[in-house]
C-alpha cells in the first residue's frame, strides 16, 4: 500500500483513538506456538490496520497486532516469543486493546493473492474474506491438525516448511495475479519481495513489522527506509509496496 | 534562590516518548495530572534519525536509537504558527526542547526559536543524547566551550527558564549541574538515557540509550548527588519512573518535579496513578 505522507511530516491527527476491554471468546491452538484469539466484543475497523494490545506489568511496550476476523469475530493470531506474548494468550483478564490504528490496504484490483504465516493468520483469513482472494499459509511446522481442518477449504492452501515457501512463491511468478499481499516475519517478507521483484505487472505488498513502542505516531521507533525517505509503520504503513523498501543489508 | 516552574502538578511527559503531542489523540488521556508536556527535540536541521532498528525491550529495560528525528526548527515553527499544536497549549504547559549538532546551531536553533518562546514554560536543552554523532552528549565533551554556550544562551534568553537536560556520561553529572548553575540557567533534568548495546530477536545489533525501570537508582543517585551540590536549583528527575513510589524516592532525594519517559509507553494511564500518588504525597 502506498502511503500518502513522509513520516517526517509531523502534523497531530485530531481524530481521538480508541481505548477498548476485549474478552476472549476463543483461543486456538495454530501451531506449537502460535494461537489465534478471537473476542466476544467487535471494534469498528478497515482490512491491513493493528492494535495496540496491552500486556500490563508482562512487558515495557504495548504489541501491535494487525486485527482480522474468524468466523465472524474480531481476531488477532499471536506467536510467543515473550512474556508479553505469552501473556496475551494465556490471561482470563479482559484485555485493553487501543486501536484501530494504521491505514487500510487497498488493493489496486480484485486480482490478488494473499500470502501469511501463521503469526498472521487472522488478517489473512479476513483478507480472503473480504477480497474474495486465495490465500496460501505458510508455516514452518506442520499446523495443528483441528485447525487446519477447520480452515480447510478450497481459497485456502497450506505450504510447510521453508522450500514449501520457496516453491510457491516460484510458483507465484506464473500465476496471473495482479499483486501479491505478504505478511510474516521480515525475513519471509524478504525473501517474498526478493523473488517477485523482477516479474513484470505483479505488485507485491507487505505488512511490515518493526518494532514500536507507542504506535500512534510519537516515538518514531518504527522506522522504516524507503526510497521516498524514512516512513513509519502506524503512521504510513503497516503496509507497504515491497519495491519502496530499501533493506538495509 | 532561583526561579521556580510552576505546575498544577509537579509531573512532566519527557522530550522523546511524547513526541509532538500524539498521545493527546489518545481517548482519556489523563490531562489533569501533566503538570507540562516536553516536546520531543528540535534541532536547527531537520534529521532523518538512525537507520532501523530503533527500539528493542527486555524485562526491565530498554534500547532506543530513535537519532532525534524531527523536522528542524524552520518545519517545527511554521506548524506552530498554524496552530497544530493548539490544544496542547490549552491542556497543560509545554516545555520546548532543544538541540543541535555543534555549538553554532544550538545558538542559530536559539535565535530561531525565540520569537515563540512566549507560548513555552520552559526551554529544555538536550546536551545529553546519546544517539547521535554530533551534538548531544558529544557537546559537554570540551567543557569550557560547553559553559560558554551556556552563557551565550543565557544572554540570547534573560528571560526565559531555562533547564539543561544532562546525562550521567563524560563526568560526574553534579559539576555539569554547579556549571548550568554558573551560567545563571534555572533547572536541570537528571538523567538522559545511557549509552547500552543490545541484540534483538532477529540478532540485529543495537547500539542506543538505555532506559526503562532499570534507571531508576541511577537517577535518583543522580538527583540526590546534585542537590547536595546545588540546593536551590530546580531539578527535573527522569529515568526509570514507572511505579508511585519511583516517583516518591525521586522526590525524596531532592527533584522538584518528576519526569515521565518510556512508562507511557506501557500505559498512559501512569500519569494518573503517579500524578495522583505525587499530589497525596507533597500534601503529607
Amino acid at each position: 500500500m502506498g502511503s500518502g505522507c513522509i513520516g517526517m511530516e509531523h502534523s497531530l491527527i485530531t481524530e481521538t483513538i480508541k481505548k477498548h476491554l476485549l474478552t476472549k471468546k476463543e483461543c486456538v491452538d495454530i501451531t506449537e506456538d502460535t494461537f489465534l484469539i478471537t473476542f466476544n466484543e467487535s471494534i469498528d475497523f478497515l482490512t491491513g490496520q493493528f492494535v495496540m494490545v496491552s500486556v500490563g506489568s508482562h512487558g515495557l511496550t504495548r504489541k501491535p497486532f494487525t486485527i482480522g476476523k474468524f468466523g465472524g469475530d474480531l481476531a488477532i493470531s499471536v506467536k510467543i516469543i515473550g512474556d508479553g506474548s505469552r501473556y496475551i494468550v494465556e490471561t482470563d483478564t479482559p484485555l485493553e486493546v487501543v486501536g484501530p490504528l494504521g491505514n487500510p490496504f487497498i488493493p489496486p484490483s480484485s486480482n490478488g493473492v494473499a500470502v501469511v504465516a501463521p503469526s498472521c493468520i487472522a488478517e489473512g483469513i479476513h483478507l480472503t474474506e473480504h477480497f474474495d482472494i486465495p490465500l496460501h499459509v505458510c508455516s514452518k511446522t506442520p499446523l495443528k491438525r483441528e485447525f487446519a481442518e477447520a480452515v480447510s477449504n478450497d481459497k485456502i492452501e497450506l505450504h510447510i516448511g521453508d522450500d514449501g515457501y520457496l516453491q510457491l512463491l516460484a510458483k507465484l511468478k506464473y500465476e496471473k495475479h495482479d499483486w501479491v499481499f505478504i505478511t510474516g516475519s521480515k525475513m519471509m517478507e524478504k525473501i517474498g519481495i526478493k523473488a517477485l521483484a523482477d516479474v513484470p505487472g505483479k505488485v507485491v505488498y507487505v505488512s511490515y513489522n518493526e518494532y514500536m513502542g507507542c504506535g500512534i505516531g510519537a516515538c518514531k521507533s518504527c522506522a522504516v527506509i524507503t526510497k521516498d525517505g524514512v516512513k513509519h509503520v502506524c503512521g504510513d504503513g503497516p503496509i507497504f509496496r515491497g519495491d519502496e523498501i530499501c533493506f538495509q543489508d | 534562590m532561583l526561579s521556580r516552574l510552576e505546575l498544577k502538578v509537579p509531573l512532566i511527559i519527557a522530550s522523546g516518548p511524547g513526541g509532538f503531542g500524539e498521545y493527546a489523540k489518545i481517548d482519556g488521556f489523563p490531562w489533569e495530572y501533566v503538570g507540562a508536556y516536553t516536546l520531543k527535540t528540535v534541532t536547527y536541521n531537520q534529521k532523518y534519525g538512525n537507520v532501523p532498528p530503533r527500539m528493542y525491550t527486555r524485562d526491565g529495560y530498554m534500547i532506543n536509537r530513535i537519532g532525534l528525528e524531527n523536522p528542524g526548527i524552520e518545519k517545527f515553527s511554521s506548524t506552530l504558527e498554524n496552530g497544530e499544536y493548539d490544544h496542547l497549549f490549552e491542556k497543560t504547559k509545554v516545555i520546548l526542547s532543544l538541540g543541535g549538532d555543534d555549538y553554532q546551531e544550538y545558538i542559530e536553533v536559539t535565535k530561531k526559536a525565540k520569537p515563540y518562546l512566549g507560548k513555552f514554560a520552559a526551554v529544555e536543552y538536550n546536551f545529553s543524547c546519546p544517539n547521535v554523532s554530533k551534538g548531544g552528549l558529544s557537546i559537554v565533551t570540551d567543557m569550557t566551550e560547553w559553559q560558554n554556550l551556556l552563557l551565550e544562551i543565557r544572554k540570547e534568553l534573560p528571560d526565559t527558564f531555562l533547564i539543561a537536560k544532562l546525562g550521567i556520561e563524560g563526568g560526574f553529572i553534579e559539576n555539569f549541574a554547579e556549571k548550568a548553575a554558573q551560567a545563571g540557567w534555572d533547572g536541570v533534568t537528571v538523567i538522559n538515557t545511557i549509552r547500552g548495546l543490545m541484540f534483538n530477536d532477529n540478532r540485529e545489533m543495537l547500539l542506543g540509550g538505555l532506559s526503562g525501570p532499570n534507571l531508576l537508582p541511577i537517577a535518583a543517585r543522580a538527583v540526590y548527588e546534585v542537590r547536595k551540590k546545588l540546593p536551590d536549583i530546580y531539578i527535573v528527575a527522569s529515568g526509570g519512573v514507572y511505579r508511585e513510589e519511583d516517583a516518591e524516592q525521586l522526590l525524596k532525594v531532592g527533584a522538584d518535579a518528576v519526569s515521565i519517559g518510556s512508562a507511557i509507553f506501557q500505559d498512559e494511564q501512569v500519569i494518573f496513578r503517579i500524578g495522583k500518588h505525587i499530589l497525596e504525597y507533597l500534601k503529607k
